[in-house]
């Protein structure tokens, strides 16, 4: 309903990643014990890779690994979850693991435990390398194994928690498989750019297409546009190598009633019009740590309110290291001022990593819990 | 060529101003030149993040010609930068692109790395004598490292010799005040002209 700008009985609440093993504790649910233990014993074996893509590929394993961290979301009353229909491993390395898409992924553990997923760079160093690389198709069991597995799930627990599949974009699966350096080269040569681009854009269409197609009601799409100071390219590379796929996914996506969330950080005001225009659904999260003011998610809710929902935005260094009470005074002020009349999701700026302490985590639930129910009266 | 980011051809450029006798003190002032103006270029929002790296890889090429043709007198220790990623952060982005910076610009500089221990920036402190560690921090769940690195250098009463710098996603001058450092770059750009002012001051 909150994405069709009709109220429901209390405003959803939504993050993109919960990776925090004191918070979860404090749910009563024990860590992904099997998910630290499966990685450490997997890496060892020789046939590791096999056995991991097989993992991948299997919708029951899958579901099984979901379980607890919905349990969480749902124990936190927060109500979608994800699955992660790309960016699945490849190959095993030292220290982790090369993805699908050529990124180099880093796995490591915080001070708590908590397993930490963080890219370290690219595998690719030249285009002649991109190309001689299998590319992920759509069309893999992995990827309707991944989505069936989140649906199962969320059937398992009477919907409480819908899942919502996640997929690669263009911009960031496009240049992490590389590094910015070498992309940066790739970049400035148009065919070579235009190919992988194409590459990505053509993956993401097709796999909306197919989870439309198998009852996604929305899709989540990770795709960094930008960093704290700005856009990673230019607005004219923006319009003509990735946004003209943007709006070809979300035609199709609504095509087969289905919706588009995006996810992107950064600095996007100069192609935050053109992203609109493009026909997404929602964003998130209108990073609130960029160094331009004016990219302010209640100015930005103001002129696109009506054309989109907003997903965000409490900053992750205020959750970490903040005052309590300006938690609790900026919580509500996401609710009171983009809440009413739907169109809003609570969220974080960005996920709950590590860092998030306990106390700040239980103060934005206490003001979602005490002011999030429609109508919404949130007094100044 | 710098500003034009001409990576394909640059280095047999500068090849050829060498053959035809140029200093090379001259060409490194064209090079740098061309580096400050694409940062003008960068701030004024007509080059972005993907144009600035290709600018410093553009450099890179032409070091890679011209460093042997340069004075090898001893750096300056005035003039030497530590850089490195906090410890537990894999990003290097905004490192690199500082160090090409500071590099076109006449600095000398100590590249640590990413997920760089707080001991190792305190052993090239002690070893280096460097008066500036430039530091980069992209995850909120790693901008402790920044008190931590403060804390190791006052245990080895280096504190007070070098001045610490950061920069990053999370990071703002307040909070960067508040996790011990001295000063706090918005950008690369922003970092390279307080850095020159720390040396300076």
């Amino acid at each position: 309903m909150a994405l069709n700008h009709e109220e429901p009985d209390r405003v959803p609440a939504f993050e993109s990643a919960f990776t925090n093993n004191t918070i979860m504790k404090s749910y009563g649910i024990e860590p992904g014990a099997g998910i630290k233990d499966g990685y450490e014993s997997i890496k060892r074996l020789p046939g590791k890779d096999r056995l991991a893509n097989m993992a991948f590929s299997n919708q029951k394993w899958l579901a099984k690994g979901l379980v607890d961290g919905y349990e969480l979301l749902r124990r936190a009353k927060i109500d979608i979850g994800l699955s992660y229909v790309t960016h699945t491993y490849r190959k095993g390395i030292e220290g982790g693991y090369i993805d699908e898409f050529g990124r180099i992924m880093n796995v490591d553990y915080y001070e708590d435990g908590t397993l930490i997923l963080g890219y370290r760079g690219g595998y690719f160093k030249s285009f002649e390398d991109y190309e001689k690389w299998k590319q992920p198709s759509p069309h893999e069991k992995r990827r309707l194994a991944a989505f069936l597995a989140g649906k199962q799930v969320q059937e398992q627990m009477n919907n409480e928690i819908l899942s919502v599949p996640a997929i690669g974009g263009m911009m960031e699966p496009a240049w992490e498989p590389f590094g910015i350096e070498i992309f940066s080269r790739i970049l400035a040569k148009p065919k070579q750019a235009k190919k992988i681009f194409d590459d990505r854009g053509n993956l993401a269409l097709e796999l909306v297409k197919i989870l439309g197609e198998n009852g996604a009601e929305l899709v989540l799409i990770w795709d960094d546009y930008g960093f704290k100071n700005g856009l990673f390219m230019s607005p004219r590379n923006f319009k003509t190598y990735v946004l003209p796929w943007l709006k070809r996914i979300c035609d199709a996506a609504h095509k087969r009633n289905c919706k588009i969330l995006l996810h992107s950080d950064g600095d996007l005001t100069m192609i935050f019009d053109d992203i609109v225009n493009c026909g997404i659904d929602a964003i998130h999260p209108i990073e609130p740590t960029t160094a331009n003011p004016d990219y302010d998610i209640f100015s930005l809710a103001e002129k696109y309110g009506d054309r989109l929902t907003f997903v965000g935005n409490i900053s992750p260094v205020l959750l970490a290291t903040g005052e309590i009470s300006e938690i609790r005074e900026y919580s509500k002020k996401l609710i009171r001022e983009i809440a009413p009349g739907g169109g809003y999701f609570f969220s974080s700026g960005h996920s709950i990593v590590p860092s998030v302490t306990l106390d700040r985590w239980e103060a934005v639930m206490d003001v979602r819990e005490k002011y999030g129910s429609y109508p919404i009266n949130v007094p100044s | 060529m710098t500003i034009e980011l001409d990576i394909d051809n640059i280095a047999a450029a500068v090849s050829s101003q060498i053959e035809r006798g140029a200093d090379a003190q001259d060409i490194l002032k064209a090079l740098t030149d061309g580096m400050n103006e694409v940062g003008r270029l960068y701030e004024a929002h007509e080059y972005f993040l993907a144009e600035l790296v290709l600018a410093g890889e553009t450099m890179k090429e032409a070091f890679e010609v011209l460093k042997p043709h340069l004075s090898s007198a001893e750096a300056s220790q005035k003039n030497q930068v530590i850089a490195a990623t906090v410890r537990g952060d894999n990003h290097d982005i905004g490192k690199n692109i500082l160090i090409t910076m500071l590099i076109s610009g006449g600095f000398d500089v100590i590249d640590l790395g990413m997920d760089c221990p707080k001991e190792k920036i305190v052993e090239t402190v002690k070893e280096s004598g460097a008066k500036v560690v430039a530091l980069s921090c992209l995850l909120t769940m790693t901008i402790n490292e920044i008190s931590e690195v403060d804390r190791a250098l006052r245990e080895a009463s280096l504190r007070d010799e070098v001045k610490l710098i950061v920069g990053g996603a999370p990071l703002s001058m307040d909070l960067a005040k508040k996790l011990g450092a001295d000063d706090f770059g918005a950008d690369a750009i922003d970092g390279v002209r307080r850095i020159r002012a720390l040396l300076e001051g």
